[in-house]
C-alpha cells in the first residue's frame, strides 16, 4: 500500500515535470524552427513541421547577404536591427556600470553610515522603483525634444539610469547589511577610513551581488521598450526592443525574419540568464526579504 | 593639505555625503525634477507644437474622471493585474512544490524551465502573437490536426478573449521567476519540521497547507508586491499584441495614457492620468506595506 503510494507520487512528479518542460521549452523552440522555415512553408497552413530547412536568414540578418525568396525589404530591416544590437548591447553595458559604481557606494552609506538624510534619500531611492515609467516619459519628452536630444545613445542611458540605479540600490543595501559588522570595524581600528573599509571589507565581500545585481540590471535595460519608442526613431540610434518588431513587408509582418530576430535577441539574455542562475536568484530575493 | 583631505574623509558623515552625492544628483534631476514637473503640467493645457502651458487649474483631472474610456481601462488593468498574479502565484507554487521535490533529473527540469524568462519580454509578444496567428500560427494548426477544431480559433479577435490571451502570454514568460523566488523560499523549510509533521500525520495536502504554506507567505507577498508594480505598468506586450484593441478590449491604463499623450497629443491630460495611476500605485503600496509589516 506504502509503496504503491509512493510509486503513484513518483509518476505525479515526473508527469509534472514533463509538463512543465514541455511549457517551458516548445515556444523556444518554435521560434527557432520559425526562424529556419522557408518562407514558403511557414505560410503553408497545412504543414506543421518545416520539410526544409534554411539559413538563409540569419545569413542576411548577421551580413546582410541578399537572399532570394526573402522579403525585399528584409536587408534594410536587418541592417537597422544589427545597428539596434550593437545600441542595445552599449546603452545596456553602459547603463549597468554606470548604476552599479554609483549605487554601490550610496547602497553603502545608506547601509553602514550615519548621516542626515539617510533615510529620507533612500526613501526617495526606493520611490523611483514603484514609479510607472509612463509618469515621466511627458517632463524627459518635453526636455529631451526640446533640447534635441532626441535618437541620442546618452539619452537612452540617462532615462534608464534612474530606474536600474534605483534597483540596484534596492538590492545592494541588503548586500551589505548582510555583511557582519565586525569586519570593518576590525578595519577601522587598524587604522582604516571608511572610505577604505568600504572599498577593501566591503566591496570584496560583496562580490556574488554585484554579479546578481549587473545581470539583472542589465536583463533590464536590455528590455526596456518604452522609452526606447519614443527617445530613439531614427533607424541609426534604435534599439533591439523597437527594432524586432519591424520586419514586414506592406502586406504584413514577416514572420520569419520576426522570429530570425527573436532568436538573436534572446541568445545575450538566455547566456546571461543560464550562466548565473544561481546569482540571479539571489538577486531577485535578498533585495526582497530583509528589510 | 593632504593630512586634512584625509582627516576628513575619516569623517563618517562627509564620507556618506560623498558616496551618495551622485545617487542624490540623479535623483534630483531625474526624478524629483520631472515629477514635480508633471505635477504643474498636469494642472495646464500645453500647446503640443510650442510646448507652451496654460494654467487650467484640476481641468485634466474632472475631465480624466468623468471619461467613461478612463474607468472602462482601469478596470480591464485590474483585470489584467489580479488575473495574471492569481494564476502566476497559483501555478508558481505548485511549480515550486514540483522543484522542491527530490527526482532524476531536477537540475535539468529547473534550469529548462528558466527560459522563458530569458526571452526579451518583446520577443514574447512577437512569439505569441506568431504562434496564436489564425490561419498559420502552430496553435492553430495543432488544434486542427487533431480535430479539436475545424477552423482556425481568432485569438486576437475577441476583446476578453484576446485580454486572457495577453495574460497567458505575459504568464508563460513572468512564471519562471515567481517561482525561482518562492523555490528559494521553500528551501529554507528545514528537514525537522517537516519530519515533525509527517510524525504528527499530516498527510501531503496538510503538509503543504500548514507548514509549506506559512512559511514562504512573506516570499508570497514580496512576489505579489512586485509583481503588481509590474502588471499595473504592462505596455509593451499590448503594444506589440494588440495596440489596445480588439474594440479596446486590451486598452491598459499605461496604453491609454500613451495614447492620450502621442495620439490627442494632449500633453496635460497625459500627465494628470500619470499622476493618477502613481497614486493608486502608491495607494496600492502601501496597503501590501502594511500587510509586509503585520508578518514580520
Amino acid at each position: 500500500m506504502y509503496k504503491k503510494k509512493k510509486k503513484l507520487k513518483r509518476a505525479g512528479i515526473y508527469i509534472g515535470a514533463v509538463i512543465l518542460v514541455v511549457w517551458s521549452v516548445l515556444p523556444v523552440l518554435w521560434m527557432f524552427l520559425s526562424s529556419i522555415t522557408p518562407s514558403n512553408e511557414i505560410i503553408d497552413a497545412s504543414i506543421l513541421l518545416p520539410k526544409h530547412v534554411t539559413l538563409d536568414r540569419y545569413k542576411m540578418i548577421l551580413w546582410g547577404e541578399q537572399i532570394e525568396g526573402v522579403n525585399r525589404n528584409a536587408a534594410a530591416q536587418s541592417a537597422v536591427f544589427r545597428q539596434a544590437m550593437v545600441n542595445s548591447t552599449i546603452v545596456a553595458v553602459v547603463t549597468t556600470g554606470v548604476s552599479i559604481l554609483i549605487g554601490a557606494s550610496s547602497s553603502y552609506a545608506f547601509a553602514r553610515l550615519r548621516f542626515k538624510g539617510n533615510g529620507t534619500l533612500r526613501f526617495s531611492a526606493l520611490f523611483f522603483q514603484l514609479l510607472p515609467p509612463i509618469s515621466l516619459l511627458i517632463p524627459y519628452y518635453i526636455v529631451v525634444s526640446k533640447s534635441g536630444m532626441l535618437d541620442k545613445l546618452s539619452t537612452l542611458i540617462l532615462v534608464n539610469a534612474n530606474f536600474v540605479l534605483a534597483y540596484v540600490i534596492w538590492v545592494m543595501s541588503n548586500f551589505f547589511k548582510a555583511i557582519p559588522k565586525d569586519l570593518e570595524n576590525a578595519a577601522r581600528i587598524d587604522g582604516c577610513t571608511w572610505m577604505q573599509a568600504y572599498i577593501k571589507v566591503a566591496l570584496p565581500n560583496t562580490l556574488p551581488g554585484f554579479v546578481a545585481v549587473g545581470a539583472l540590471a542589465f536583463l533590464m535595460c536590455w528590455d526596456e521598450f518604452m522609452f526606447a519608442l519614443v527617445f530613439a526613431q531614427s533607424d541609426k540610434a534604435k534599439m533591439i526592443t523597437v527594432a524586432v518588431s519591424e520586419f514586414g513587408t506592406k502586406y504584413g509582418i514577416d514572420y520569419g525574419m520576426t522570429m530570425t530576430a527573436g532568436v538573436m535577441a534572446t541568445i545575450i539574455p538566455m547566456i546571461l540568464v543560464l550562466f548565473f542562475q544561481k546569482y540571479i536568484v539571489s538577486g531577485l530575493t535578498s533585495g526582497a526579504v530583509k528589510e | 593639505m593632504l593630512k586634512k583631505w584625509n582627516q576628513s574623509m575619516g569623517n563618517e558623515k562627509s564620507t556618506a555625503y560623498l558616496m551618495v552625492f551622485p545617487t542624490a544628483v540623479i535623483i534630483t534631476l531625474l526624478g524629483i525634477g520631472p515629477i514635480l514637473y508633471v505635477v504643474w503640467l498636469s494642472l495646464c493645457k500645453v500647446n503640443p507644437v510650442t510646448m507652451e502651458t496654460e494654467f487650467a487649474g484640476l481641468q485634466n483631472y474632472t475631465e480624466t474622471l468623468s471619461n467613461p474610456g478612463f474607468w472602462q481601462s482601469m478596470g480591464i488593468t485590474f483585470y489584467f493585474t489580479i488575473v495574471s498574479i492569481a494564476l502566476q502565484l497559483f501555478l508558481g507554487v505548485c511549480v515550486a512544490l514540483l522543484l522542491n521535490q527530490d527526482f532524476r533529473g531536477r537540475w535539468l527540469v529547473r534550469t529548462l524551465c528558466i527560459l522563458p524568462w530569458a526571452v526579451p519580454t518583446l520577443v514574447n509578444a512577437n512569439l505569441w502573437k506568431w504562434m496564436l496567428n489564425t490561419s498559420y500560427g502552430i496553435i492553430n494548426k495543432l488544434l486542427i490536426a487533431f480535430h479539436i477544431v475545424d477552423e482556425g480559433i481568432f485569438w486576437l479577435g475577441d476583446p476578453k478573449l484576446t485580454l486572457n490571451c495577453v495574460i497567458l502570454v505575459d504568464t508563460w514568460r513572468m512564471l519562471p521567476m515567481v517561482t525561482l523566488m518562492l523555490l528559494a523560499a521553500l528551501q529554507t523549510v528545514s528537514k525537522s519540521t517537516l519530519e515533525a509533521a509527517t510524525m504528527d500525520g499530516a498527510g501531503a495536502v496538510r503538509r503543504v497547507l500548514s507548514v509549506y504554506l506559512p512559511s514562504i507567505k512573506p516570499m508570497l507577498l514580496v512576489v505579489l508586491v512586485l509583481r503588481t508594480i509590474q502588471a499595473f505598468r504592462v505596455f509593451d506586450i499590448i503594444f506589440t499584441m494588440t495596440k489596445g484593441g480588439p474594440d479596446n478590449g486590451t486598452m491598459v491604463i499605461s496604453f491609454y495614457t500613451y495614447y492620450e499623450i502621442y495620439n490627442y497629443l494632449n500633453y496635460g491630460k497625459g500627465a494628470a492620468i500619470a499622476l493618477i495611476i502613481l497614486a493608486a500605485m502608491l495607494i496600492l503600496s502601501l496597503i501590501y506595506m502594511q500587510l509586509l509589516k503585520e508578518k514580520d
